[in-house]
Parts: structure tokens; sequence; C-alpha cells
């Protein structure tokens, strides 16, 4: 069983920055008609999105959260050991764009630096690495940065997709506690099901060729999209993560010995408000301890939690709560975390 | 199952009024309400109601009303 504790390492600070670029989903009509448009608003209840200007990468929008979070800490840059980059949208195949913003941010040649691909699960997936190396002796501070540009992965003439995603880059600091708190971390994966949610070919298995440039019509419903753009069975995800999310937060709830009345907030991945409600009301949690943001960012993939807590906290500095996060999706890859919030820095929203 | 029961839920699923006829034999897919939406709102009521969970694939290979609530039945 994946489960992961720690006694002595907590976040101190969490910072995000979406692009100034606002994508109103009720007039993104290019395509599609009003009608359908406002249909497809009223389920997924993403109302508004960001779109990263043509010059920026997820990288940027990462580097300007950190760049505000570091400076708003007082954070001295060589105290920081280890920077990783949580993304599917990196900025080149190679080199890790970790390691680039090692360099941008100013910190020593002496931090370790590198990518995790993951997913909508990778918030959490993140957290666990950076909690395993920040409680190294060695290690003093832990950079997370997590950021997509998921408006450039699907397909405008999708239906499927087209209305759902938008762009982001968080940044989160991990550190050795100063008073004892405990984390929590329950993961899970099912490469049986990594059909789902997928781009199948520019990578090495189908790689990028004329043909898999070529738009098509893939169903019945006339939508198009390359072989390079992204695709989601919307149905079966969501018959998957109604069943085994629910089970994953009460398993990570009873090894943690939390309730859910003793948890402040849940702060789960930003998929629809269609999915995102029905795993609240199975859940039994009340609406007020699971703050939507999709509504403003829509699904931003694995930045989604940090962006939901930055929405949700900017501008406050939390003391004594319990949180639990939860993030899923592509893979299928999931993860939950119970954790006891002691002193966290929680910056306003940034804007580029 | 009660089967009186299953097509009244199952009217609220394709927003029917209570009204309207929905016979044993229909063929549910070829419905005009049936969308991806209420393919989504079937899988919660299945969830909710029967506690069973159903694979798209699943439900896409019946036909009738009858043959789902058979399934239903040997899965409960």
């Amino acid at each position: 069983m994946a489960l992961l504790q720690f006694s002595n390492v907590g976040i101190s600070g969490i910072s995000a920055c979406v692009p100034k670029n606002k994508i109103s989903n009720l007039s993104y009509t290019q395509y599609f008609t009003k009608e359908e448009a406002s249909a497809i608003v009223e389920k997924t209840g993403i109302v508004e999105r960001r779109f990263a200007q043509e010059e920026l990468t997820a990288s940027d929008l990462c580097f300007s959260a950190a760049d505000c979070l570091l400076d708003k800490l007082k954070v001295n840059r060589a105290e920081i050991d280890v920077v990783l980059f949580v993304s599917q949208t990196p900025d080149y195949r190679m080199p890790a764009s970790a390691i680039i913003l090692q360099e941008r941010l100013g910190l020593n040649k002496t931090t370790l630096a590198f990518d995790i691909n993951i997913g909508c699960s990778g918030y959490v997936y993140g957290l666990s690495v950076a909690y395993s190396y920040a409680q190294q002796q060695g290690i003093r501070k832990v950079l997370l940065l997590d950021g997509e540009t998921r408006s450039r992965v699907y397909s405008v003439k999708d239906r499927k997709t087209a209305f759902l995603f938008g762009d982001a880059g968080t940044a989160t600091l991990i550190e050795k506690a100063k008073v004892p708190n405990s984390s929590h971390f329950l993961m899970g994966s099912d490469g049986s099901r990594s059909d789902l949610i997928k781009i199948d070919a520019g990578g090495y298995r189908n790689p990028s060729s004329q043909q898999t440039l070529k738009e098509k019509v893939v169903d019945e419903h006339g939508n198009v999209r390359t072989d390079e753009q992204g695709y989601m069975n919307g149905a079966d995800v969501f018959s998957f993560v109604i069943r085994e999310i629910p089970r994953n937060v009460n398993e990570i709830l009873e090894i943690s010995s939390f309730t859910k009345d003793e948890l402040d907030f849940f702060y789960f991945h930003q998929a629809n408000k269609y999915m995102n409600d029905y795993l609240i009301k199975k859940l039994k949690i009340p609406d007020i301890k699971a703050p939507q943001s999709l509504r403003k960012y829509g699904n931003t993939s694995s930045a989604s939690i940090p962006l939901n807590i930055v929405d949700h906290k900017g501008g406050s500095n939390v003391q004594n709560e319990s949180w639990l996060l939860c993030g899923f999706g592509v893979g299928m890859s999931w993860a939950s975390l119970v954790l006891s919030v002691r002193d966290i820095e929680v910056l306003p929203i940034i804007e580029i | 199952m009660n089967e009186q029961k299953f097509l009244s839920q199952f009217k609220e699923v394709l927003e029917l009024g209570t009204d309207q006829h929905l016979g044993l034999n229909v063929h549910f897919q070829e419905l005009e309400e049936w969308d991806s939406l209420a393919q989504l709102a079937l899988i919660v009521m299945l969830d909710e109601e029967y506690k069973i969970e159903i694979e798209v694939a699943e439900l896409e290979a019946l036909i009738t009303i009858e043959e789902l609530i058979n399934w239903i039945d040997s899965r409960e």
C-alpha cells in the first residue's frame, strides 16, 4: 500500500499565477453554437478560464508564482536545495524545466532539480516527493512548482474537452516543521485505464508525423482532433472517479484518525462541477467545506489543487487547520493527503 | 427488482414527465433524450440507488430497458 506518513515536515507558503487572458465559455462559439456552449457551461459549471498568452509557458507561470513567494516569505534562496516541477506541458522534451528554473530563480548549483510527469493527481504526488526530501538532514527547503498549459493540449473542435481546461502555475514551499504535525498520503494507480485520458501520438510509441498532425473527425458527433491532441472518455472517467475516490478518501481518513467533521477544508482536484458536486455529495461533505474555483479557472490539471487553495485562502496566513487534498485523473492515477496546517502563508492570486 | 420503481427513476434520468410512457422494450439509447449527460445521470442513479458500478462499454451493449433491468438484477 502506498501510504506515507510524516510528522516533521510542513508547507510554509503557497502561491499561484494565472495568465491575464480570460476566455468566456459562453462566447467560446467559433466552432459551437451559443446553445451548445450554454448547455455545456450549465453542466460543467465552468464559466471562465485563463489561456496563457502565446509566449508564456507553464514554467513561466510557475516562475512568477515562485519569485513572488520567495520574496514575500523573505526566503534566502541559497537555502533551497530541491526544485521539483510537476507538469505534462513542460517547455521542452529535454532538458527538464526544473533545471532551467533553478537558474532563472537564482538558486545555487548545488540544488537538486527534476520534473515529475503525471497529471491531475500531480500536486499530491509532488508533495509526497517534496516531503520525503525535506525530512532529510541535508535538505533545508524544497520548492514544488506545479503548472500546466492545458489550453494547448486539447482540440478546440472537440466538444468533449474544448470547454474544460485552463492554464495556471503554482509554487509551494516545503520545509521541516517548527512544531510537530502530521501528514498522511495514500496513492494509487490503474494502468488498465491508461486509454481513458490520453494523447495518442507525439511520444516515442507513435512518433510525430504528418499523419499524426492531421485533423480527423473522431466520432459520430463530428468532434475533430489530431492524434497529437488529447482526448477524454468523460463517462468512463466519471464512473471510475465516483467509485475509486470516495474509497481512497475514506481510507486515508481512517488511517489518519481524522473524522470529516474534524477537517476544516477539502480541496479536491477541480475536474468539473458535475463530478465534483457528486463526489462531495457521495462523501457527505458540506459544500462550504469543499471550495470550488472551477467556475473561474476551469480544470487546470495538476495545478488545480494549489490554485483552488489560493483562490480560497489567498492573502491570509492559515493557522491551526486540518485539510484534505485529493487529486485524480489521467493515468488513471489518484492521491489523497490529510495534513495539519500550522502556519501557511497563502499569497493573493498573481496575474501576468 | 421493482420494475415500476425503476421506470420512474429512469424517467427522471431522461428528464421525462411522469405521465410519459416508457415501455420495457424501448431501445433507450435511441431515445431523443438519451445523450452523454443522460448517460452520466444513469451512472449516478445506479450508484446511488443500487450501489452498482457500470462501465460505459457494458452500458452501451444493453439495448432495451428490460435488458438493463436484467443486468442490474444479475449484479445485485
